[in-house]
């Protein structure tokens, strides 16, 4: 705190003073963080006292615009990879003090190793780390990587995973995992598992795979927050989980099995999103005449994309609204395809605390008049319906007829209000 | 997303700065500020004045009126209220900001100290050391030589 009394003692001094030289430490490296790498460098031949902030900021970004901003500029004879290796070399070795957080991304210009790099990080203690590989590059993640067990947050994208050290113990104070790969047969399913079921604390888990194999069970206790995008054969997630509150669906599951296993561990779930890969994939799933469970918890569901013309889907979501008295947000994004078959509402319930709706890309077609008609005279404690007009209805003649309809409908709520937006 | 605002009838605090002047101020505009939030906790009696003792009046009003933006987050956008924080932070001189900057970093308030060290960090960006050097008033106490050894330690930093 002496160097803020200080700098407020000093008020008085004249109004052009160099303020920014005299700012207490962890402010000057805030700001500094908010400055790409190479800005940051630059500020070494301010004076003096700007000599080494640059080098003791902790977190050292070396990110894709980082390799650009490197790359720029260069005739083409350059030897850029050597360039590229000096300047981090460089970047790495002048470094001043701990480093909490390293990202890296290694540019598919880039053939040399990355171990050292990452060994040197790991020494000084890193608790975040990020480590992204340009495709085409397939590299093993550097031995070395797993013995940082201090790691608290990992990003770890397009890399090869067949085997695990056998000195590896775990990540015992790992909370955040996110892993993307593109080619899954660089990643042993078993080796995967087998690593997040070490990671005791974890928290949150983004898995995003891009091709279409392989089954996968997480063991993860304390998981929170789990995001699934890509194509999968199946998931498991094994244990009932009483701690997750919030999932990402974005998954094609080619089991129809899967689909329900993992429909009935989110028993708990607070936030449901339904993504893409759900909808698109939807025919491959036979969901159940009953819902296995009740989403007694669930507050807000979020579905992207559906074919709402396609009775199965349909129905679908009205399992869902069924299944979930607690519900308070809903947002629908309709898949925009022609009209296909008319679909019925054959359940009644009741949307007994949905507040607040919100239903996109609408085409007025009699599927999507249907849904809103009955959610508008579900919904007693309904305060916001939004509409979102797909640019389908281009026409003001359109827009008036789509916009008088819905006026029409009953509204059980006495306070909901219908607000109608074009894109 | 908004999780707090809505709680319990808003109290009414009475901040107190360095040169004595007093605010008075709803409880969750003052409870934005983290250093706030843990005196309230450990105050006997909520009337009296908390004294912000390293701020001046004409500074915690600044920091006030951000608090009092942020603390009813339902009634703008997200939009608006980025908009809003442009418009805050443009209209401060740089004393002003070197002032604000230390009364957030000593109050505690996350966001403002984000939204000042994002605008600082923008008068950096793009400029050359010596423009960087005449907009913030920095002394060059480097030998030419000096200041060439160093260029040539990261000459990448210094090539467009």
């Amino acid at each position: 705190m002496s160097a803020v009394a200080a700098a407020i003692n000093n008020r008085s001094c004249v109004k052009d003073a160099d303020r920014i030289s005299n700012l207490p430490l962890d402010s000057t490296h805030k700001i500094l963080q908010r400055l790409p790498l190479k800005e940051a460098a630059k500020t070494s031949v301010l004076s003096q006292h700007w000599r080494f902030q640059w080098a003791s900021n902790q977190q050292l970004i070396l990110d894709e615009s980082f390799c650009k901003s490197i790359q720029e500029g260069r005739n083409e004879s350059a030897d850029i990879s050597l360039i590229y290796s000096n300047v981090v070399n460089k970047i790495i070795l002048s470094h001043v003090g701990p480093i909490s957080k390293f990202v890296l991304y290694v540019p598919s210009w880039f053939p040399g190793e990355t171990y050292i790099w990452i060994r040197c990080v790991c020494a000084h203690d890193v608790k975040e780390l990020t480590l992204v590989f340009a495709p085409p590059l397939l590299k093993n993640l550097p031995t070395c990587l797993f013995s940082c067990s201090g790691l608290t947050h990992s990003t770890l994208k397009r890399f090869k995973l067949l085997s695990l050290p056998p000195t590896f113990t775990g990540f015992p104070c790992l909370i955040h995992l996110e892993i993307e790969a593109n080619r899954f047969e660089c990643i042993d399913a078993k080796m995967l598992e087998s690593c997040i079921s070490r990671c005791p604390q974890l928290e949150s888990l983004h898995l995003m795979i891009y091709e279409p194999v392989n089954n996968l069970t997480i063991l993860a206790p304390k998981l929170k927050d789990l995001l699934v995008r890509g194509c999968l054969n199946s998931l498991c997630i094994k244990g009932a989980m009483p701690t997750i509150k919030s999932v990402v669906l974005d998954s094609g599951l080619y089991h129809s099995d899967s689909m329900n296993k993992i429909i009935s561990s989110l028993a708990s779930v607070e936030m449901l999103v339904l993504g893409t890969f759900v909808w698109q994939y939807f025919h491959r799933y036979n969901p159940p005449r009953n819902f296995p469970i009740k989403f007694g918890q669930l507050r807000t569901l979020n579905i992207v994309d559906i074919y709402l013309h396609t009775q199965s889907q349909f129905s679908f979501v009205l399992y869902l609204f069924a299944s979930s008295p607690k519900l308070e947000r809903l947002s629908i994004q309709v898949k925009e395809t022609k009209n296909g078959n008319d679909a019925q509402i054959k359940r009644s319930f009741i949307f007994e605390s949905l507040r607040k709706v919100k239903l996109s890309r609408i085409s007025g077609w009699r599927n999507e008049l249907q849904l809103l008609e009955y959610i508008l005279a579900h919904s007693p404690v309904l305060e916001e319906m939004t509409i979102e007009l797909s640019t389908n209805i281009a026409g003001a003649e359109e827009k008036f007829n789509f916009a008088t309809e819905a006026m029409r409908y009953r509204r059980s709520s006495p306070n909901a209000e219908l607000k109608i937006k074009t894109k | 997303m908004a999780s707090t605002s809505t709680s319990t009838l808003s109290r009414k605090l009475i901040l107190k700065s360095s040169d004595g002047e007093k605010f008075e101020v709803d409880e969750n505009v003052a409870m934005q500020s983290q250093t706030i939030k843990h005196m309230i906790e450990d105050l006997d009696d909520i009337n009296s004045p908390i004294p912000v003792s390293i701020v001046t009046g004409t500074i915690l009003s600044k920091v006030i009126e951000y608090c009092k933006k942020h603390a009813t987050e339902d009634s703008d956008s997200d939009e608006q209220l980025k908009q809003w924080d442009k418009e805050y932070a443009n209209n401060m001189d740089l004393n002003t900001l070197y002032y604000l900057l230390l009364a957030a970093n000593y109050m505690e308030i996350k966001g403002l100290l984000e939204l000042i060290t994002q605008c600082v960090a923008d008068m950096i960006k793009g400029k050359s050391p010596e423009e960087i050097r005449a907009h913030f008033n920095i002394k060059n106490d480097f030998t030419p030589q000096e200041e060439a050894n160093i260029r040539n330690e990261n000459p990448w930093a210094f090539e467009n």
